[in-house]
């Protein structure tokens, strides 16, 4: 196990209320962990509670087999920490940002100019990060967490503000990682990265995780048994519903699709997004 | 990498941020304007006071505003949030922000000294106070900042800490029996400057001297990580 967690919790200095209420939860070596939930459900302070950002929780937290609580700063060594934010020193160039960074490091690290050419960021520009658009300055934060080639990777919605070209790119780069070995913990609130990067994803709802499984096995327990029929009937089109979980219905759409002419069938495939609304109760629509 | 490299690479990296935002340039500066006023301005009757103040003056200018200034920066842009996941301690941390101001402390003391005096073999007994004077400003101004975040109280918390650090002038104006602040950290400092443009001084005296500032200096140090740990790297957490 990289990562357990046994009845973490945590409250914020000063609230009534806890935000994180009672997490177990445990992620395997080299598995690519998808932690999604709606806004302020407590993804955030979760990757913060396993980064040692925020010291004082409830529970019990052993990353590689140690208790979180007595880990030294080497600790960063094999972890990588990508924030929701740029946090940049604005002032100094990116090759400033990634070299000083770097140096802190007990274990081998990138260099600079791989990184920025990996993600698709301009090697040898003289200016201040400050003048960086907010998606590169996202994907040089990003390169940081990399430099150490940590073990362990944790990545905080990095796909936004991304343009689709960019989201690609990251998306391949987090897939890269995964075949290399790396375990990651990824928070995002991109379906589709979830559904594809992800070995099990947990759906974290206010504080609380309600659901933690494999996307896939995940969609198919929410599978519903509907299908979808278009057919003429002379010369118009007619869409019918049928719900198959019925003895009723199911001989109706085998009468259906026995008598008429039938343009095409869906049975209605939940997508990780469907399955997301429906376990957060969070269906806006 | 040990800690020392890690301090080092940390001290680096404030002065880089600090001279980007040219608070470096203000400061050299500023004791270039000194020494300029003083060698064209002032009878030299009047320098044995003058310089021994502009000494003070600057370190606690140097020491104070380049240690807040840094913490503003690193807060406000949240990159002591990146430090915090690296393996840099934050013993390491707060060392090299208090070490990066005195670096330049000692630079602009040495400068002063330089222009309106001039150097010799004699000066390598004022660098070790000036140092841990300028760190002791630092270690102030740092605590200062950590509890007033917003500019102009933090000016308003950092007027009284100046004063404290500029108390062993009065002796040097003979308000004050000679000896009255030899407990001073600041009076080091002071002291081994006044010696060096009057007499040699007396090894032994200063030797006692540093081990009173090195003492100085670690419990400076101790109490401002303490209040630095609780009071910023909690709110990193909570604003990151
Ligand atoms: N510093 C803080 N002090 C008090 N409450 C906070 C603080 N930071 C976050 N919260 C609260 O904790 C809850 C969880 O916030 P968190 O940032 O972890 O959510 P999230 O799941 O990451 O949301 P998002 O999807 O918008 O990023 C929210 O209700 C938020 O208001
Ligand atoms: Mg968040």
């Amino acid at each position: 196990m990289i990562i357990e967690a046994e009845g973490l919790g945590y409250t914020y200095p000063g609230q009534p209320d806890p935000v994180i209420r009672s997490l177990d939860f445990q992620i395997e070596a080299g598995e690519v962990f998808g932690f999604l939930g709606p806004n302020g459900s407590g993804k955030t302070t979760t990757q913060k509670l396993l980064t040692r950002i925020l010291p004082g929780y409830r529970g019990k937290v052993s990353i590689f087999g140690q208790d979180l609580r007595g880990q030294s700063a080497a600790f960063y060594n094999r972890v990588g920490v990508c924030f929701e934010f740029p946090n940049l020193y604005e002032k100094l160039t990116a090759e400033e940002n990634l070299g000083f960074y770097a140096e802190f490091f007990d274990v081998a690290t990138e260099e600079p100019r791989n990184v920025l050419e990996r993600l698709d960021l301009p090697v040898g520009d003289r200016r201040p990060v400050s003048k960086w658009s907010k998606g590169m300055k996202m994907r040089l934060s990003l390169g940081r967490s990399l430099l150490n080639r940590p073990p362990l990777w944790f990545l905080d919605e990095p796909t936004t503000g991304q343009d689709p070209a960019h989201a690609v790119l990251i998306r391949q780069l987090i897939r890269e990682k995964a075949e290399l070995g790396t375990s990651i913990f990824l928070t995002t609130h991109n379906m589709t990265v979830a559904d594809e990067l992800c070995d099990r994803v947990a759906f974290l709802v206010d504080g609380e995780i309600r659901v933690l499984d494999a996307p896939r096995d995940l969609k198919l327990a929410h599978r519903s048994q509907l299908a979808r029929v278009e057919y003429r009937n002379d010369s118009e089109r007619v869409t019918r519903d049928f719900d198959l979980a019925t003895q009723a219905e199911k001989n109706a759409f085998a009468e259906l699709v026995r008598t008429r002419e039938i343009e095409t069938i869906h049975t209605q495939e939940p997508t990780l997004e469907d399955v997301f609304l429906r376990v957060t109760g969070r269906d806006l629509a | 990498m040990s800690a020392a490299s890690r301090i080092t690479t940390c001290v680096r990296l404030n002065l880089r941020v600090q001279q980007r935002s040219g608070f470096i340039q203000i400061l050299l500066g500023l004791a270039l304007v000194l020494v300029v006023v003083v060698r064209l301005g002032l009878p030299e009757t009047l320098w044995p006071l003058l310089v021994p103040t502009m000494l003070l003056v600057e370190y606690g200018a140097v020491g104070l505003t380049l240690v807040a200034a840094m913490q503003y920066l690193e807060s406000n842009e949240k990159s002591a949030a990146a430090l915090a996941v690296s393996p840099l301690e934050s013993t390491e941390h707060v060392a090299a922000m208090l070490l990066a101001p005195a670096l330049v402390g000692t630079v602009a003391g040495l400068g002063i000294q330089a222009g309106l005096i001039g150097l010799d073999a004699r000066v390598l007994l004022l660098l070790p106070p000036l140092l841990v004077t300028c760190v002791l400003a630092g270690a102030a101004g740092l605590w200062v900042a950590c509890y007033y975040r917003e500019f102009t109280r933090f000016i308003l918390g950092v007027i009284p800490i100046v004063a404290l650090i500029q108390l062993p002038l009065l002796s040097l104006y003979g308000l004050t029996p000679r000896f009255t602040w030899l407990w001073h950290p600041a009076d080091a400092a002071l002291y081994s400057f006044t010696n060096l443009t009057e007499a040699s001084p007396s090894l032994l005296a200063w030797a006692g001297y540093l081990a009173l500032l090195v003492g100085f200096c670690t419990l400076g140090f101790r109490q401002v990580h303490r209040v630095y740990c609780e009071r910023i790297l909690q709110r990193l957490g909570e604003s990151t």
